[in-house]
């Protein structure tokens, strides 16, 4: 008799079960069943999910709470983060017994759409530094330009408090300085030069597994050094974008895995930047501030390629680190830049023709094990390979690096 | 009304008692025969069933039937929780690689009878040296091989072989013993 004869002999001499003795009966048996499944878990998970949504929401909302204001700037579309100088013109009558700064600070501090009170008190300001401003240069010495001149009359009508990144226009309505120097000694009685100053601040396994995720970004522009660089730095500020991403996952062995995906970011910065435009004429000077604050979107469509390694921890939790590589196109930008002449354009009009790119990135990505499906979160970050033109016939460049972090579920098939 | 293994374990997940009583009824009797198949005693036997019935409930979740059969994942997991119930005894396997094997020789015309009492058998099976009784019943019953063994065993695979032709030695030795009717004459041969 052989081995393999043997062996099937006690294999079929073993398949009948014995019969178990009545002391291993169930009644008599102490096993520990399992307890329910807790359906908190599933209540939390849909909680954490609708809190991510409507966090999402608020966000958006938030983000578009004040209208962008168009470029061409008329009487008719003037709002609330434009203030029409010429308007305090004709309340300079009245005198405020508040101190110039702290009527100032109010102004500053103050954020966001005025209501008709605070519009008032504004008013008061504004009155009272015209006031003020008007004192300082009324003076009996005789008139001179040049002490008039712009950075003395920065000075004395504390427009000094202002950020270097505002422009200043000099826009001359007389025929020549000579001409206006004679004018002005000879008219010492005249009313004293007007100038004013107005400040406001507008709003601001081998198996393949499917993956849908949503989540928050934020990125980086990394502008070349181009003209308008330093003040385009100082105009944008990041504001928190949107994600959503699917993606098809294939395990490789040891772990390894390989996945596929598209996914639409939407990009938000906020443009803030104030244009100052100073009108002289015989009688007057007038000083224009317009505000320009604007929510600029960039619509981003991406394919998600990459590489990476899961490693577990216990049955359920586990981690997947990944490099990937994503071929990205612009389908849309919407909002405020400027030109090489760092004037404020529109980016939709100027934007230009070479909107696909390539980006690399890694992410880290947590998961949990749910019967069958993925709970998991992800972090990741992209950077452009290199620097692409942003707008048409300039030579500025940026290189956005996109920091997102995910909330998803797969299902493996 | 008939309720297969899947509808029990989808019961069981709810938390319905009278499935954990009817999958236990079902099954105590093969997992009982595994035990008494690898030497667990009857002292120990209610407690290790508590045991592997216990952990069986507790990984029903994880329990996935287009991979493989009720039966096939149950047996796994009983024979998991009886090698670490013997792992805790710690069994020694000494390597026996360079041991002389004795072969139940291959050319033999002598057999024994197909069929025999299987209770006298499990009864006999059950009496195997605990070094070998493992493998002998892995390799030969629940078919595993002898590099699933190794890993299993944290042994050498020829430490494996060593102990399955020691456990087959010793078990034509017994089976002559226990049934000098039934068995003609068993002959070895020295490699």
């Amino acid at each position: 008799m052989g081995n393999a004869e043997f062996d099937k002999f006690i294999r079929s001499n073993t398949q009948k079960d014995l019969e178990a003795p009545d002391s291993l009966d169930w009644e008599n048996m102490n096993i520990q069943l399992p307890k329910e499944e807790k359906k908190p878990r599933l209540f939390f998970l849909l909680f954490g999910l609708s809190f991510i949504v409507l966090s999402s929401l608020i966000l958006i909302y938030s983000n578009n709470k004040e209208e962008n204001p168009p470029l061409v700037d008329t009487e008719a579309n003037i709002t609330n983060s434009e203030i029409n100088v010429s308007e305090i013109l004709n309340q300079s009558n009245t005198s405020d017994p508040v101190s110039l700064e702290d009527k100032k600070k109010k102004v500053n501090a103050k954020q966001g759409s005025f209501t008709q009170k605070e519009t008032e008190q504004l008013n008061l300001v504004k009155q009272s530094i015209l006031l003020d401003s008007s004192d300082n240069l009324s003076t009996n010495k005789p008139f001179d330009f040049e002490e008039v001149s712009l950075g003395k009359a920065l000075q004395t009508s504390e427009l000094s408090s202002f950020k270097t990144q505002k422009r200043i226009k000099l826009i001359p309505s007389i025929p020549s300085i000579t001409n206006l120097k004679l004018q002005v000694q000879k008219q010492k009685e005249i009313s004293p030069t007007e100038r004013f100053l107005a400040q406001t601040k507008a709003e601001r396994n081998k198996k393949p597994s499917l993956s849908f995720s949503i989540g928050f970004n934020t990125f980086n522009s990394n502008y070349n050094a181009s003209n308008q660089t330093p003040e385009l730095r100082n105009a944008e500020a990041s504001a928190l974008g949107t994600n959503y991403n699917l993606g098809f996952e294939y395990a490789l062995k040891k772990d390894f895995f390989v996945y596929m995906g598209i996914s639409h970011q939407r990009l938000r910065k906020t443009f803030t930047f104030e244009e100052i435009q100073v009108e002289e004429s015989l009688l007057q000077r007038i000083t224009k501030i317009k505000y320009v604050f604007h929510n600029n979107n960039y619509d981003i469509v991406a394919m998600n390629i990459g590489v990476g390694r899961t490693f577990s921890f216990g049955k359920h939790w586990g981690s997947k680190i990944a490099l990937n590589i994503n071929p990205s196109y612009m389908v849309n930008i919407e909002g405020r830049t400027l030109d090489d002449n760092k004037s404020i354009i529109d980016l939709k009009e100027n934007m230009t023709q070479q909107r696909f790119y390539f980006s690399g990135g890694a992410e880290l990505k947590l998961f949990y094990k749910l019967k069958g499906k993925i709970i998991f979160t992800s972090f990741g970050y992209q950077q452009s390979i290199r620097a692409n033109n942003l707008i048409k016939n300039s030579p500025l460049k940026y290189r956005p690096g996109i920091l997102s972090i995910n909330l998803g579920i797969s299902r493996t098939f | 009304m008939v309720i297969n293994e899947n509808q029990l374990v989808e019961e069981c997940l709810k938390g319905t008692q009278r499935a954990f009583k009817t999958i236990y009824e079902n099954y105590k009797g093969y997992v009982y025969t595994i035990c008494i198949r690898y030497g667990v005693s009857q002292i120990e036997i209610k407690d290790s069933m508590q045991i592997i019935f216990t952990e069986v409930f507790s990984s029903l979740k994880n329990y996935d039937n287009s991979k493989s059969k009720f039966k096939t994942w149950m047996t796994r997991i009983t024979i998991n929780q009886i090698l670490m119930q013997k792992r805790k005894k710690r069994i020694a396997y000494e390597t026996l690689e360079n041991e002389k094997i004795n072969l139940i020789k291959d050319d033999s015309t002598e057999s024994i009878e197909s069929k025999i009492d299987e209770k006298k058998l499990y009864d006999l099976l059950s009496k195997m040296p605990q070094k070998y009784i493992t493998v002998f019943n892995l390799f030969i019953i629940d078919g595993y091989s002898h590099k699933e063994i190794a890993g299993l065993l944290n042994i050498k695979e020829s430490t494996s072989r060593v102990l399955l032709y020691r456990g087959r030695d010793w078990a034509v030795k017994e089976l002559k013993i226990q049934f000098k009717d039934k068995v003609s004459s068993f002959k070895e041969k020295s490699i």
